[in-house]
């Protein structure tokens, strides 16, 4: 729940707040920060402080200094402030104008593009947005849940394979992931089919004392699903279509389907209108509902697109992936509504969005079905401003179901998620092309300031990615299934803007512009706006990391311990360039083959290096550890997508104090005393 | 004429005037269809789920435009037509020409011209290209549209035409005096070149291709070429010569096809397993 | 009715010459037309001025029972001295047969080349009342022109009320053309010929890559034609039947032959069975995923004494020729055993590979609309599956 205080009035929303009323007037805009107890007090329950920049007029000539707003707001917080201003008055800027000359003036005060961002736009759409979250009827228990009891099977019904040789033999393919990490074998392997056998799999391995690794499509590249001895579970049979609903209060549509369902056919479906198995199955509700969802105009589809779209959706959610369009969509986060988890006790939680909420002194109480209750408390830190995939998510007040998403499956296993829709507009695809690194960096510098172009995505390809996927061509042209890669090609981005093909004087003329102040021109440069012709650009990109990883594993047949070398840092967008330099610079000086491509947008790309010798890697390792510093030094994050598994864990030190890091083991603790599910995923306890 | 006029026609002049009138023209007629793939039938009715389907260029439209193209390249900038038949929705496969390199675009778009069968097509279009185009060199069609798959009005419009035809050509190439095309062909058990003089036409067979990728710049160009809507009041026809009127065959039923019956399916086998249930069916039906 | 554009035409005499029945004549540098004219259309194709035209009535129900005969075009090949009629032909023989009892007319085959043609007999013994010979030296290899203008002049002089093609390149090209010509309802590729309570032939075919099947009648030209894929109709013989072979006289000239033959290349073997002949086939589909997976099932057809075809996906990746594409752009084949491998078996693939007596199916995926029409379906993957296979037979010494 959000309230707003005003620099000038309390507004009062709750009850609970009413009885404040003793000191109605927090003027905190003059007067030295007084009532600062009740200040904490407020913010600490959620309450967002309104700094408001006043407009110096006859009647009210009084000074607010910038360094005094500077100030409450770093007392304050990023995330419980929203900036404002009074203009508009005769004589004075108008208020679009005098709100940028607002930001321009705090931006000479250090604060950063990201950290602006959140106090003029998320901060202010939360509150707006009220009907997102549902006020709690019954009150201040919404940190209290209970989990549902499970009914359990016979472990026998449940169809296993056993035996470290078995597995190896014939389903060898579970004991690894994306990342090729080494793995210790499994002594079983299960496929549960429902939540029934689930949870007698958890309840049996438990009493055994035996770990498990949760297993889906298996496409990290932390090794998160990489078993060390114990057992696999794989959730491969979770992958019908449950249900599709338009809630009129959100104003969206909202698909919920089991953790299984490829992320590629959700969207298959979403934008063809196509559920098979809800025609068949669906309650009349759902019929309804798809009737409707078939006979409205427009499309609809999912908008998180992490590049490995063969992902189970369970694994998007449990690392919060991002893709392309998290520079315009945001992250899984933003989309999840409603989350099925079950946890090591075998008992499930069913977590809406916008039920539960961590109490003031930052807890939650779990009640398990016999009555046992666990406290758990969440750990309080600063999150980077920057797209983040590290770490468990932390903010004051929070919504249970975010502590959950992006936790890499450590506290249970997601088994079932209901997600939002947003409307598909006709967009064209771009690939530019540029003379060298450098000006398609400058590009998209140029193109993020040009508001009147709002790009879906922003990505990159360096020069050593390009080629190597001439190398490819030459090959084999079909695998990479588009024209040659025109010579003058040293650098390129790809981007989506809206484009309608019916346009007889499609207006590109800024576009034309920002292209050629950077050294090209539109002539250089591939495009599609039809399905599956953007299809192909998506796959071009695509093929980047499934490229790398083969060359990877070629290398590894003579040096088994080899593994990819991938960074998944991310950094504020005024820290592109410097970051660019760095990571040029410290490679180029070792002499290492290295590439770099991704979602430039975020200023996230990734830095991959080719290792060719057991030395080769460990210099990239611990050049990674510097970019790794670097990277937080300038405010961003050491995981921007990937998540922390087992690779990443090295870098976790580096962005969270140990505090942070004993607070997110407490966590996993209350939620899994046995350290059953995914041990050695993102720490190790 | 004044002799001092003549005097000041240029050289250039001259040329590009002659280049104009032995520039060679190359027709190419192209269809939309829907990407049979994602086609389904509704199991109640038994007619087809249009939803959700796209519409593209007929594949092997595609293909005879990209011959077209480099008959273009290697001619002289040879001008290039395309034309198509179809609802006004159609232009966009005329669009995806023109980003491709093809100079100019017809649609004959009108209500009079539906329900056509391919006879009434290849007449349609036949007269179109008297009244519009009158000589041409060379007519490029696609094997078969992936929706009818006739491949019958390629034919039929030749024959309106008068004019020779060679089918299923995987490869083209004008003779060197430019007056005779020769096509490489499929057969059942191979290939065969065959020659004709010009005007011709060629039915186009898909080879390997990777579908061309325009730029921004060509892409925004095409929406500046030459375009044209042509309806029945353009051209030479009489109502009962096109469109359904016009057509010498009729549908007279529409039905879901009876595909075999599905027999037993063998799942969570190991591949030793499964061989050994296929070993027995092969014995049970004497086929080892 | 034929017109002649007097302003276009130049008395060349080039139409003289091309006319099968003389009905056309220059007189004072003006071609006239003669009563005995039967409309077939030589003329009008071979005229350089374009000066001649014909104009056609719809022919009305009472016209149409002028019409009789169901006629078939006898597609054979050369194969070293002797002339092979296609199966196709035997296949519409029967089919034919059937459709000519139901209309009480007779059932003929029309052949066209050069020489001898013998040993058409046979076709009698498929339900041929008559065989028609056109013998031509022009006939001796098939162009286009020569092949339409012939039967042009066949259908305008026997007037049949059925004439069918095999769905060959060769059938597919021509009947079009002839269609074209004599303004008639032309079926592509039907999987379906009856008669219905009005005699009316109909047509039925697959239509939107085989999603759906139309029923398609001409109701108002003769003769009705079609084209029919091979491998669909079965055929019969029979052991001993009457009929006669006929000749039919043939004029042609070399100048309406628009196209020449100037190259041929043979991609099957000679002692290599077409696809659309053979009793077994191992059929690989994109779900095969390599180019090199290929050398496993060539190596199980062999062992397996089979031929080895494709999906359109593989033919169009460039791993296998056209010669071996099953499907709606490919061709249709009607094998004791069919095993698809890889093979997602999407309806245009289905519809070539309908008519196989046993079909086996092997996948990764269980949902693949093949299994629907497999007799047995193994949800495994291929690649692990074939070498057991393979071993199992050399092993046990089977083979077929």
């Amino acid at each position: 729940m959000h309230l707003l205080l005003r620099t000038r009035r309390l507004e009062v929303d709750s009850p609970q707040l009413a009885a404040d009323k003793k000191s109605p007037e927090l003027d905190l805009g003059f007067i030295p920060l007084i009532g600062q107890k009740i200040l904490d007090k407020n913010i600490s329950m959620g309450a967002i402080i309104e700094h408001r920049f006043f407009a110096v007029t006859d009647s009210c000539p009084d000074q607010i200094i910038l360094e005094k707003i500077k100030e409450q707001i770093r007392y304050v917080g990023i995330s419980s402030s929203v900036l404002s201003t009074d203009f508009g008055q005769v004589g004075n800027n108008c208020p679009i104008e005098g709100f940028l000359y607002f930001l321009e003036k705090m931006q000479t005060l250090g604060f950063s593009e990201g950290e602006l961002h959140v106090m003029s736009h998320d901060n202010p759409k939360k509150l707006i947005d009220r009907k997102k979250i549902q006020p709690n009827k019954q009150g201040v228990q919404m940190y209290k849940v209970t989990t549902e009891t499970v009914l359990s099977v016979n472990i026998n019904k449940v169809r296993c394979i056993t035996g470290h040789s078995e597995i190896a033999k014939d389903y060898n393919s579970y004991l690894s992931d994306e990342s090729r990490l080494a793995h210790k074998g499994a002594e079983y392997l299960f496929f549960p089919k429902d939540e029934t056998e689930l949870s007698s799999v958890f309840r049996e391995m438990s009493k055994r004392g035996i770990k498990i690794v949760l297993s889906s499509a298996r496409t990290g590249l932390v090794g998160g699903a990489v078993p060390y001895g114990g057992a696999i579970v794989s959730l491969e049979k979770f992958n019908k279509f449950l249900d599709l609903r338009y809630d009129s209060h959100l104003k969206e549509w909202l698909v919920r389907t089991q953790c299984a369902v490829i992320m590629r056919d959700l969207n298959d479906r979403t934008m063809k209108k196509n559920f098979p198995g809800l025609t068949e199955n669906g309650s009349s509700g759902t019929k309804a509902f798809l009737e409707k969802y078939r006979e409205s105009k427009g499309t609809y589809f999912y908008p998180p697109d992490p590049t490995e779209m063969g992902a189970y959706i369970g694994g998007t959610v449990a690392t919060n992936a991002s893709g392309a369009r998290t520079y315009r969509y945001g992250a899984t986060r933003n989309w999840v509504r409603l989350l099925r988890v079950m946890l090591a006790s075998g008992e499930v939680l069913e977590i809406p969005r916008g039920k539960y909420f961590a109490s003031p002194d930052g807890e939650f109480i779990i009640t398990d079905s016999k009555g046992n209750k666990t406290t758990v408390k969440i750990p309080m830190y600063s999150m980077p401003l920057t797209k983040n995939a590290a770490g468990i998510f932390s903010t004051p007040n929070m919504d249970l179901i975010d502590l959950f998403i992006g936790s890499e499956g450590i506290l249970g296993a997601i088994t079932e998620v209901e997600v939002a829709l947003h409307e598909w507009n006709q967009f064209i695809s771009i690939i530019q092309f540029f003379p060298s690194n450098e000006k398609a960096i400058n590009f998209v510098i140029a193109l993020r300031k040009e508001k009147t172009i709002r790009p879906e995505f922003i990505e990159f390809y360096s020069s050593h990615a390009l080629n190597l996927l001439r190398e490819k061509q030459k090959e084999d042209p079909k695998v990479v299934g588009m024209p040659p890669i025109p010579d003058y090609a040293n650098s390129a981005i790809f981007f989506d803007i809206q484009f309608d093909p019916e346009e007889k004087n499609s207006d590109f003329s800024k576009l034309k512009k920002v292209v050629s102040s950077c050294g090209s021109n539109l002539t250089k440069s591939w495009a599609a706006y039809e399905q599956r012709d953007m299809q192909r650009f998506k796959d071009f990109r695509h093929i980047l990391p499934e490229t790398l990883n083969s060359i990877i594993a070629e290398r590894k047949k003579k040096i088994p311990e080899l593994h990819k070398l991938g960074t998944d840092f991310a950094v504020p967008n005024e820290k592109l360039k410097e970051i660019w330099e760095f990571y040029k610079s410290s490679l180029e000086k070792e002499g290492l083959e290295w590439l770099a491509f991704g979602h430039i947008g975020n200023n996230h790309f990734h830095v991959n290096v080719l290792p060719k010798s057991l030395d080769e890697m460990k210099t990239g390792l611990s050049i990674y550890k510097e970019f790794a510093k670097k990277a937080v030094s300038l405010g961003g994050t050491i995981s921007a997508e990937h998540g922390i598994g087992k690779i990443k864990k090295d870098f976790f030190p580096i962005m969270f104090s140990q505090e942070t890091i004993n607070a997110m083991k407490a966590v996993k603790i209350a939620f899994d005393p046995g350290l059953m599910i995914n041990p050695g995923d993102m720490f190790d306890i | 004429m004044n002799s001092d006029r003549l005097k000041n026609i240029s050289d250039n002049q001259c040329k590009s005037v002659a280049k104009k009138l032995i520039q060679m023209k190359i027709l190419i007629c192209v269809k939309q269809v829907p990407e049979i793939t994602d086609i389904k039938i509704n199991p109640e009715t038994g007619t087809l789920i249009r939803e959700g389907v796209d519409s593209i260029l007929n594949p092997f439209c595609e293909y005879a435009v990209e011959k077209a193209l480099e008959l273009k390249e290697k001619n002289d900038n040879a001008e290039t037509v395309a034309i198509s038949m179809g609802p006004p929705q159609a232009k966009s496969v005329l669009m995806r020409c023109l980003e491709m390199g093809i100079d100019r675009a017809i649609l004959l778009a009108d209500r009079k011209f539906a329900g056509a069968d391919t006879w009434a097509t290849a007449l349609t279009i036949a007269r179109a290209i008297k009244a519009i185009e009158g000589n041409f060199d060379l007519i490029l069609v696609g094997k078969q549209a992936i929706d009818g798959d006739t491949a019958q009005v390629g034919p039929e419009l030749s024959e309106i035409l008068g004019i020779p035809q060679i089918m299923y050509c995987t490869n083209l190439d004008l003779t060197s005096n430019k007056k005779k095309v020769r096509g490489t062909r499929e057969i059942e058990t191979g290939k065969e070149t065959l020659e004709a003089k010009l005007p011709c036409l060629i039915s186009v067979s898909m080879g390997p291709m990777i579908r061309r990728i325009p730029s921004l710049n060509e892409i925004l160009d095409a929406r500046k070429k030459p375009f044209k809507i042509i309806t029945s009041s353009d051209i030479d026809t009489d109502e009962s010569e096109i469109g359904l009127k016009g057509s010498l065959t009729q549908v007279i039923k529409v039905f879901p096809p009876q595909l075999k019956k599905q027999g037993i399916i063998i799942q969570d086998s190991e591949p030793a397993d499964a061989a050994k249930k296929m070993i027995e069916f092969l014995r049970e039906r004497n086929f080892v | 009715m034929l017109k002649i554009d007097t302003e276009k035409c130049t008395g060349c005499k080039i139409c003289e010459k091309t006319c099968p029945f003389g009905a056309i004549t220059v007189v004072d540098k003006i071609a006239r037309v003669k009563d005995n004219c039967t409309l077939c259309g030589a003329c009008v194709s071979s005229c350089p001025a374009e000066a001649i035209t014909i104009e056609r009535r719809q022919i009305p129900r009472e016209e149409l029972d002028n019409f009789s005969g169901v006629f078939i075009w006898g597609e054979f090949e050369k194969k070293d001295k002797n002339l092979v009629p296609k199966k196709v032909v035997k296949e519409l023989l029967t089919q034919g047969r059937k459709l000519a009892d139901n209309l009480e007319q007779e059932l003929a085959v029309v052949v066209l080349g050069d020489g001898i043609l013998d040993g058409f007999e046979e076709l009698i013994n498929y339900g041929a009342d008559r065989v028609i010979r056109c013998r031509h030296k022009l006939l001796d290899n098939y162009t286009t022109d020569s092949f339409t203008n012939v039967l042009c002049t066949v259908i305008s002089k026997e007037q049949p009320s059925i004439f069918l093609f095999g769905a060959t390149p060769r059938g597919r090209e021509l009947a079009p053309r002839i269609a074209a010509r004599l303004h008639l309802g032309l079926t592509a590729d039907c999987t379906g010929l009856d008669i219905d309570e009005e005699g009316q032939l109909v047509q039925t075919r697959p239509a939107f890559g085989g999603n759906i099947m139309a029923s398609i009648i001409s109701p108002y030209t003769r003769p009705q034609m079609a084209t029919v894929r091979p491998n669909v109709f079965p055929c019969e013989e029979y052991n001993t039947r009457n009929g006669e072979i006929e000749d039919f006289e043939v004029v042609l000239s070399q100048t309406s032959i628009r196209t020449k033959i100037v190259g041929i290349e043979q991609l099957t073997g000679q002692k290599e069975i077409g696809i659309e002949e053979a009793d077994i086939i191992i059929s690989a589909g994109k779900g095969v995923e390599k180019k090199e997976n290929l050398k496993l099932i060539k190596e199980f057809a062999n062992e397996i004494g089979g031929v080895m075809a494709g999906s359109r996906a593989i033919v169009e990746l460039g791993w296998i020729p056209h010669t071996k594409q099953v499907g709606q752009s490919g061709h249709t084949v009607g094998p004791e055993l069919y095993i698809a491998v890889g093979i997602s078996g999407a309806v245009q693939h289905i519809v070539g590979m309908n008519s196989a007596k046993s079909v086996i199916a092997i996948n990764k995926d269980p949902n693949a609309p093949i299994f629907k029409v497999a007799d047995l379906g193994i949800v495994g993957d291929a690649m692990e599956i074939l070498p057991a296979l393979i071993k199992s037979i050399k092993s046990s010494g089977l083979r077929s």
